[in-house]
């Protein structure tokens, strides 16, 4: 007893931190509560120095087994433990509900007791693994998959995090566990010695890392980096599905934007550019403009005609200067007065980095051509017959336009959500005005730009980014602000202006005031009854900006997984321990000629897994054995286990993905 | 061990993706952990490292024909982390040398000697993650040992030619006796008084014992390996036969490094030339030697199966 | 197969190797009649004329130092030429009896077939009860008492083969046929020195034979192995192919003969690879296959075989 002194300890002081730490955890993170702490301290020191004792003993397992049960039963009666138990189920489902919003099943909603009777029952079964893994010198897989449950349970939802002081102790245990588990195998009090050795230095080093890393003062600085990581990966399987661009937060204008599946829009803030201009106001910097309406994309043709040259009164400089990883330049677009800004040529330097641009108004725009008015026909028609039903004025451009616009704002409601175009559907804005429900930016700008079309006035579909600028300071742009708006070019007053047809950013949107003179600017009040008042949005917006905290969640398929692999890899190992035990106790049990029928059975198995045959040799003792009156004797008896060794020697020597099929299907390795 | 880095990248996998998903300080924590336990292990095993020594175990010397396993033992101050490693051994006589295989046990069929060294021996950290080369090793010499063999055509010692006489220390009896003068101080008991009055001068008649001459067990160390087994079988059989007479002997031995000469008085002795034939190379297949001629009793072991 | 070394399988091996010196090659038939002797059964060879069936018995004879008496069958022997007679003493004025034929340790019966019932069955019933009555007295027979009955297989011309019910009594069916040519050049070549049966030198006497079939007889035989012959002849019953299925008589015998090779391969106890090794010699001439199976050109060894290898052999669970 005294050599296994070390042994002893060491199982006693490394399962009482387990239980310890692993309550803890689950105390701290779901805020549990503990009627009677000394107690159940004292129920778990006199079961681990109970386990500490008989574990060496060969019945010593069973033994504890019975008590255990014993144990169970009695708990079970007396029936405080179902209802504590259910409690505390009820607090973690509580908590993940908090996080997933899936609700609390019924069974589990029950008035919050103290969580005594579970957790003592979860700290003797730690206490025994542990203790069973270092009395018995057996591999680690168990009390390290108890620990790990335990840490997963706390992991699910973000609100839910121990004490640092427990998640040090189960840390601890952690490593200590697996750091120990190869000599362990070898020599029980060597392992014991080890333990004792590294203890210190790894509580030093995990306590130093605690230290650096205090949670009160803990800041996230790499936001970014983990955002872009995640957003590659959840746009993973849209991209599989061919989904075609990203608008919005791609930051590369594209040549053609898929309209019939669009995906949902992500508030990433991922910084674009920065603008510095000598207005207060609303800047619309135009990325790209799309002429070629298919009914399902818009395109944006090479030949199209692309003039943004201003010739007007200078209004001030406007500078711009882009992210690191930009390519585009940026046509900054004010909407009040049509002041388009260039550097003097009709094509920005599309590779520099810092672009400052005048800002001069923009007049006399020569008619820019039919190919704005190109629709195909079958939505040119139907677009008109619907202009017709809504009874949209088209007297003047200015109140057509008005019209246009209040009739696609009050069409649906705003949504960041993704949409998918129904089938069968040849038109998407079409599809859009007359069955959706929601959309964002896109929608409504390109139904905008077909009702415009289709009213004969040339209209263009632009993506960009719209910020507010503030008079002489740096604005940061970035992905949050992409938008998409529309063009429109008023024949009148020669000029293009810009019209806003997303609900929401209409409300910032000052009247377009034009230069041209006389205009017609009175609200839309003897419009047919059909077409709706301006109307608030209907759904009010908590607009995302950039000072929301992005709250990620996790997807619930996650934890869910890991932990059905985690209860999956317990399952079979215990199931192959248990096979294990009954077939080596099946060995040592009776004389001498059924302990060999029973070798003789595992041989056999173990011949057909290796394929070679059994030695001649055992096969004769074995007919010895079962038929003969004479009883093996013992040295006879031991080429039995000598010969199974060497199989398994063999059977270890097999390649890595046949291994785990000898563990755990025929449980031979 | 590449089990164990999968484990250990799945593990940090894990953390990682948990990170990323959750940006919270216990998520910041739990990836610093399973970054920083492979280095912590790392460090924890450095004493072991360090002083682990690799070495050979198994029998040293073994019978022919008896079972034999050999094993690779490591030895460490502190507790011992996992290691792997191989044997190698060559054989003394052929120079050849093979990879021990365990389930194989170590052929004992033939006799000869074998050194057995360890190649490849890498000890890894106490988590099994990172495998360095152990520098310390040992290596063993490991003999196998011949069984005699009966040779049927041994000379009786007693019947070999007796080519010198020397005085008889002591005086006594003897079948031959030399006559020659007298020197002082010898024994007067010894003058042959007829032959001294005949000659006139003191004539000493003294007893001689016969001179034994030399004594040679010769062989030539080469052949297959039942020729050789036989040859060392036959070589224990006469030296023990002569060693019962109460003869010494010598053993001269062709063998790769030449000539070799080792005198035996003794059984231990003898067990001691046989264990130093038995790690020497064999000769070369066109060496030939004078055996010579000097020895008063010779006997040549030859390797055919039909001599004895 | 010798495996073990035993006394018996040394004494065996002795004989065996006298016995060969007279009879060249052949061994398997020899171990199978040194078997049966030693299980105290009667052989019945059945076989081509002169090829070596009174060499052979004359050889175990020799070997065995048992008394060896001969009788070629005719129709016309009698059953007193078998049991023996009475004659009119002329001192005593009594009835002196003169002992049969059969009163001796090996008894060849060459062309049993041929014999009329009467004296087949005075022969078998000597053979059954161990002793012949003649007049109200009864005379035993020495022990150990073997009988080797032959016949020729195809019915010579005014001959039938015997009918079932005394083939039963024979053990074992056993055929010697023509030697290689190897061995028959060697069987010409001994006896350049003489005839090779004189030469023969006894290894046991009487009484060690007997302790010898006493030891065969106590050999262990376990559960499982009496199952597993019971099922086999059991299998024979209820063949389709087998009209009349092999007798208890049938059990005994492979029970006998199991115990007998079993000592013969150096074990004192049976398994299951004995009984499948002795019973399709065992139990081949006591079938009677159907007609249809007969016409098909099926033998009972086939059908054997096919029994032996549907029915399990008791084996680890």
């Amino acid at each position: 007893m005294k050599r296994k002194l070390p042994a002893f300890l060491e199982a006693v002081i490394l399962s009482l931190l387990c239980a310890w730490s692993g309550a803890g955890c689950l105390i701290s993170a779901f805020s549990l509560r503990l009627s009677a702490q000394q107690p159940v301290l004292l129920t778990w020191l006199l079961w681990a120095l109970l386990c500490g004792v008989l574990l060496f003993r060969r019945w010593g397992g069973a033994l504890l087994l019975a008590v255990a049960a014993a144990g169970a039963v009695g708990l079970w009666y007396q029936g405080a433990f179902g209802t504590q138990l259910l409690s505390m189920l009820g607090t973690m489902a509580a908590a993940y509900d908090g996080g997933y919003g899936f609700g609390v099943p019924q069974v589990l909603q029950v008035e919050k007791t103290a969580a005594d009777l579970p957790l003592l029952v979860l700290g003797m079964g730690m206490i025994f693994a542990v203790s069973r893994t270092v009395c018995r010198r057996r591999g680690n897989v168990l009390p390290v998959l108890l620990l790990l449950l335990t840490l997963a349970t706390t992991l699910v939802v973000t609100d839910t995090v121990p004490d640092p002081v427990y998640l040090f102790g189960l840390l601890l245990a952690l490593c200590l566990l697996l750091l120990t588990d190869s000599v362990r195998r070898e020599n029980g009090i060597q392992a014991s010695r080890l333990t004792a050795g590294v203890a210190l230095p790894v509580a030093l080093a995990l306590g130093l890392l605690f230290y650096c890393f205090p949670q009160s003062g803990y800041v996230n600085t790499t936001q970014t980096l983990r955002e872009n990581i995640l957003q590659a990966v959840l746009e993973l399987p849209q991209t599989l599905q061919g989904q075609g661009m990203h608008l919005l937060s791609g930051l590369r204008p594209r040549e053609r934007v898929e309209l019939s599946s669009l995906p949902t829009q992500l508030l990433l803030g991922i910084p674009v550019a920065e603008v510095t201009a000598e207005q207060t106001g609303p800047v619309y910097l135009r990325a790209q403009d799309y002429d070629v309406y298919t009914g399902t994309a818009w395109e944006s043709s090479p030949n199209r005609q692309d003039v943004l040259a201003g010739s007007g009164a200078e209004k001030g400089i406007v500078h711009i200067s882009l992210g690191s990883d930009q390519r585009n330049a940026l046509l900054p677009a004010f909407p009040e007065g049509q002041v388009f800004l260039t550097n003097g040529g009709a094509e920005a330097d599309r590779d520099s980095r810092e672009n400052t641009y005048r800002l001069r108004e923009f007049s006399l725009a020569a008619y820019p051509g039919d190919q704005w008015l190109a629709l195909p026909e079958d939505t040119g028609s139907r677009a008109r017959a619907l202009i017709q039903s809504v009874g949209i004025s088209t007297e003047s451009v200015e109140r057509t336009v008005e019209n246009v616009a209040d009739y696609v704002r009050s069409s649906a409601a705003y949504d960041r959500g993704g949409t998918t175009m129904a089938q069968g559907r040849q038109d998407f804005a079409l599809w859009f005005l007359e069955e959706a429900t929601q959309g964002y930016c896109v929608h409504f700008a390109t139904a905008a730009t077909v009702l415009l079309r289709s009213a004969g006035i040339p209209a263009r579909y632009v993506t960009g980014y719209r910020v507010e600028a503030r008079a002489g300071e740096p604005v940061q742009v970035t992905s949050n602000d992409a938008h998409a708006w529309v063009e429109y070019y008023n024949y009148r007053t020669w000029g293009w202006y810009v019209l806003e047809a997303t609900p929401t950013a209409a409300e910032e949107l000052p009247a377009p005031t034009q230069t041209a003179p006389t205009q017609a600017t009175q609200p839309a009040t003897q419009l047919p009854a059909t077409l709706p008042q301006t109307a608030a949005p209907t759904q009010p917006e908590t607009q995302p900006q950039q000072e929301e905290k992005t709250h990620w969640q996790v997807p619930a398929w996650i934890p869910l997984s890991l932990l059905a692999a985690g209860l999956t890899a317990l399952a079979a190992e215990l199931q192959r321990l248990l096979r294990l035990r009954l077939r080596r106790r099946s060995q040592a049990r009776g004389d001498n000629n059924q302990r060999a029928a029973a070798y003789a059975r595992e041989l056999t198995l173990l011949s057909r897994l290796t394929g070679k045959p059994v030695p001649e040799s055992l096969q004769e003792l074995t007919e010895k054995a079962m038929f003969s009156q004479h009883l093996l004797t013992a040295e006879e008896l031991r080429r039995y286990p000598a010969c199974q060794r060497a199989y398994c020697r063999c059977l270890r020597q097999a390649p890595w993905w046949k291994k785990p099929v000898y563990r755990y299907y025929y449980a031979v390795i | 061990m590449a089990a164990r880095r999968l484990e250990y990248l799945l593990l940090l996998a894990c953390g990682a993706v948990y990170y990323v998903a959750s940006g919270e300080w216990i998520a910041w924590i739990l990836l610093l952990t399973a970054l920083g336990l492979p280095w912590v292990s790392l460090l924890l095993s450095l004493p072991a490292i360090l002083g682990f020594q690799a070495a050979p175990a198994g029998a040293d010397v073994l019978e022919q024909g008896e079972e034999a396993e050999l094993w690779l033992l490591g030895s460490c101050a502190v507790p011992m982390p996992p290691f792997r490693g191989q044997l190698r051994v060559t054989s003394l006589f052929t120079g050849k040398s093979w990879r021990y295989e365990q389930d194989k046990g170590f052929p004992t069929g033939h006799c000869g000697g074998y050194r057995v060294t360890v190649e490849k021996a890498r000890v890894c950290d106490y988590l099994g993650l990172f495998s360095f080369r152990a520098r310390k090793t040992k290596e063993q010499l490991l003999l196998v040992r011949p069984r005699p063999q009966a040779v049927t055509n041994l000379v009786d010692p007693q019947r070999m030619e007796i080519n010198s006489w020397a005085p008889k220390p002591g005086g006594g009896f003897s079948e031959n006796h030399e006559h020659r003068p007298y020197r002082p101080g010898d024994n007067l008991n010894q003058l042959h008084w007829k032959l001294s009055a005949k000659v006139g001068s003191l004539i000493l008649r003294e007893p001689m014992e016969p001179v034994q001459g030399a004594v040679l067990l010769t062989l030539s160390l080469r052949g297959t390996p039942q020729t050789l087994d036989r040859k060392f079988g036959r070589l224990l059989y006469a030296g023990n036969y002569l060693l019962e007479r109460e003869l010494d002997f010598e053993i001269r031995a062709l063998t790769g490094q030449g000539v070799l000469a080792c005198h035996v008085d003794s059984p231990a002795a003898l067990s001691k030339a046989v264990d130093k034939l038995l790690c020497t190379p064999l000769a070369d297949q066109t060496d030939a030697w004078d055996d010579g001629q000097e020895a008063s009793w010779q006997y040549h072991i030859g390797g055919d199966a039909d001599e004895a | 197969m010798q495996t073990r070394e035993n006394e018996v399988t040394i004494v065996a091996q002795q004989i065996l190797d006298q016995v060969r010196r007279a009879v060249v090659g052949k061994d398997e038939v020899l171990v199978w009649v040194l078997a049966a002797i030693l299980a105290r059964g009667h052989i019945l060879l059945e076989d081509i004329p002169g090829v070596g069936k009174t060499t052979m018995a004359l050889a175990f004879s020799k070997a065995l130092d048992l008394g060896y008496s001969r009788i070629q069958f005719t129709p016309d022997v009698l059953p007193s030429d078998i049991t023996g007679y009475s004659v009119p003493d002329a001192q005593s004025g009594g009835l002196r009896y003169q002992p049969g034929a059969v009163l001796t340790n090996l008894f060849l019966a060459d062309e049993l077939n041929r014999a009329a019932s009467r004296t087949q069955s005075a022969l078998l019933e000597a053979m059954e009860e161990g002793q012949v009555t003649v007049d109200g007295v009864s005379h035993p027979i020495p022990k150990p008492f073997i009988v080797i009955a032959t016949q020729n297989p195809v019915g010579a011309a005014g001959t039938q083969l015997l009918p079932d019910s005394q083939m039963d009594r024979f053990l074992i069916r056993l055929s010697l046929g023509y030697p290689d040519p190897g061995d028959e050049v060697t069987m010409v070549l001994n006896r350049q020195e003489g005839n090779p049966l004189l030469a023969l030198r006894s290894i046991l006497s009487r009484e060690e034979l007997v302790l010898l079939q006493d030891t065969v007889e106590k050999t262990f035989i376990s559960d499982a192995v009496v199952g597993y012959i019971v099922r086999l002849i059991g299998a024979t019953r209820n063949d389709g192919e087998i009209t009349r299925g092999a007798s208890p008589r049938a059990t005994l015998a492979v029970a006998a003969m199991s115990k007998a090779i079993a000592q013969l391969r150096g074990r004192d106890y049976v398994v299951p690879a004995d009984v499948r090794e002795v019973f399709p010699q065992c139990v081949e001439h006591r079938l009677i296959l159907t007609p249809r199976a007969a016409t098909q050109g099926v033998t009972a060894g086939q059908v054997l075989g096919r029994i032996l290898e549907s029915v399990p052999a008791p084996r680890l669970r």
